[in-house]
């Protein structure tokens, strides 16, 4: 098993089944389109957001693929993206640009 | 078990405990027997019409470091390191017992233990715990490496069987482990009155075990999943899904079982049982054939035990990191496919109780239409 560098953190807002539902959705879609750019690891949801984890060596590029894929979604989705090392607490932010802080209910 | 010594082929022999007993040649010839008292080595008889025994003197941990003729004399003794490594023994060796009192192989420089080998150059074993991440304990970071020997505390600490550190401080009802005493975990702790047969030892999940769907069992151990259900029985049938077995026995001298019961599962199960006894036969399917791309379906509570989230992942251990943890620790609930653990977990969001939980909006429309109150209390 090939070991990832960075966690990147795709939050978005949830506060309802169909959320979930939806994100779920989502994230079959990023496992389908994310290639050899990382390997999703799942989510968590609750506390009023879900989070999907994409391992990856390549944060950068993995978020490039991933805007690709939700397409015209994006701005609608109230999506925060940053990336750390996997076991670090210091996040760096993707997205929005002018995101201040970013972190993990 | 058979061996090569050089040129020529010995075959070594176990009693029903796993306990090597004797050392036969490949023309049928006794080379060596082992004397045992309890689970404790004794003596070593040499073997053969003109055989002789040596008898033991071992360490605090077992670890064999003098052998003595019957008349007194020292005829072997041995030092080595922590793990075991830098193994010298001067005089006569007249058995493979060393490390621990298992089987030492000077060739490999491998103690053979039930379930796994330990590397005694590098200091861990040769694979990983067979229980993988399930075997982690979020508290203890030393658990966190899968091939790590008794928590890195080998002067302290023995693992015969592969499985589980022997020796640790602590313990709970009649068992002793990692979380016995934990009031927040909801393990519970026991030791099975009657041991098993040795052929039972593997750990064993799903099948065999009435309808529940993941704990590690010992198959065909009926003392021991009797118990398992009048416990689970006594706080709610809960063995009918969402139980979780974080401990294995390593020693049936002090068998334990660790059982985890999360709360959401137990409260998603409240009502509900006709479906989950249904259910209950294709869940175990498709988790017995758990591999390493096993995802795992978690429950991130807080340091009070409340309920935060739930999640899916194949690293639990690398998903949160301590501050993120902030004094609580993550639940595992379930393994197996990811689709199934989706499922289980779609299940759990509709089912969740309105309680601590009120930042978890999931499904409180519902919760009302139901007459619970809602947020905030």
């Amino acid at each position: 098993m090939t070991v990832m560098k960075y966690q990147l953190v795709l939050q978005l807002p949830a506060v309802s089944l169909k959320d979930y539902d939806e994100i779920v959705e989502l994230e079959e879609d990023i496992i389908r389109g994310l290639g050899k750019l990382g390997t999703v690891d799942g989510h968590d949801a609750g506390l009023g957001e879900m989070n999907i984890f994409i391992l990856t060596d390549y944060p950068k590029a993995a978020f490039d693929r991933v805007k690709g894929i939700l397409g015209k979604k994006l701005p609608t989705l109230g999506l925060k993206v940053a990336f750390r090392v996997i076991g670090a607490d210091e996040f760096t932010v993707l997205h929005p640009a002018d995101l201040a802080h970013f972190s993990i209910a | 078990m058979r061996a090569r010594l050089g040129a020529s082929t010995v075959y070594y022999l176990y009693d029903l405990g796993g306990k090597e007993v004797a050392e036969v040649s490949s023309a049928g010839l006794w080379n060596r027997g082992e004397v045992y008292a309890g689970s404790r080595h004794l003596a070593t008889y040499s073997g053969g019409s003109a055989g002789v025994t040596y008898f033991t003197t071992a360490d605090w941990l077992g670890t064999e470091r003098m052998r003595t003729g019957l008349s007194g004399p020292i005829v072997e003794s041995c030092t080595s390191l922590p793990f075991g490594d830098a193994q010298t023994c001067t005089g006569s060796e007249v058995s493979p017992m060393h490390f621990t009192g298992q089987h030492f192989d000077s060739e490999s420089f491998l103690s053979h233990m039930d379930f796994r080998s330990l590397s005694a150059t590098q200091g861990r074993w040769t694979s990983m715990d067979p229980a993988r991440v399930a075997a982690a304990n979020p508290a203890n970071p030393q658990s966190w490496n899968l091939y790590a020997y008794v928590l890195n505390n080998p002067v302290r600490l023995i693992d015969p069987s592969g499985l589980e550190p022997q020796g640790q401080t602590g313990g709970g009802s009649g068992g002793s482990g990692p979380g016995c005493n934990d009031p927040n975990s909801l393990v519970f702790c026991f030791t099975p009155s009657t041991p098993p047969v040795p052929s039972d030892r593997y750990p064993y999940k799903g099948p065999g075990f009435g309808g529940s769907p993941q704990a590690f069992l010992f198959a065909g151990n009926n003392s021991v999943t009797s118990q398992l259900k009048a416990v689970a029985n006594s706080v709610g049938k809960a063995w009918l899904r969402g139980m979780d077995a974080i401990g294995r026995a390593s020693d049936w001298a002090n068998a334990h079982l660790l059982i985890t019961l999360p709360v959401a599962a137990l409260a998603a199960l409240e009502g509900n049982e006709g479906p989950i006894e249904e259910d209950a036969g294709i869940i175990e399917d498709e988790l017995s054939v758990a591999t390493s791309e096993t995802t795992y379906l978690y429950q991130k509570v807080g340091a009070a035990g409340e309920h935060l989230k739930f999640g899916i992942t194949n690293n639990p251990v690398t998903r949160y990191t301590a501050a993120e943890l902030n004094g609580g620790r993550l639940r595992i609930i379930a393994q197996g496919a990811r689709s199934l653990m989706l499922s289980l977990e779609r299940n759990l969001h509709e089912t969740l109780p309105i309680g601590p939980e009120e930042r978890q909006m999931f499904y409180i429309q519902m919760q009302i239409e139901k007459g619970l109150q809602p947020p905030p209390y």
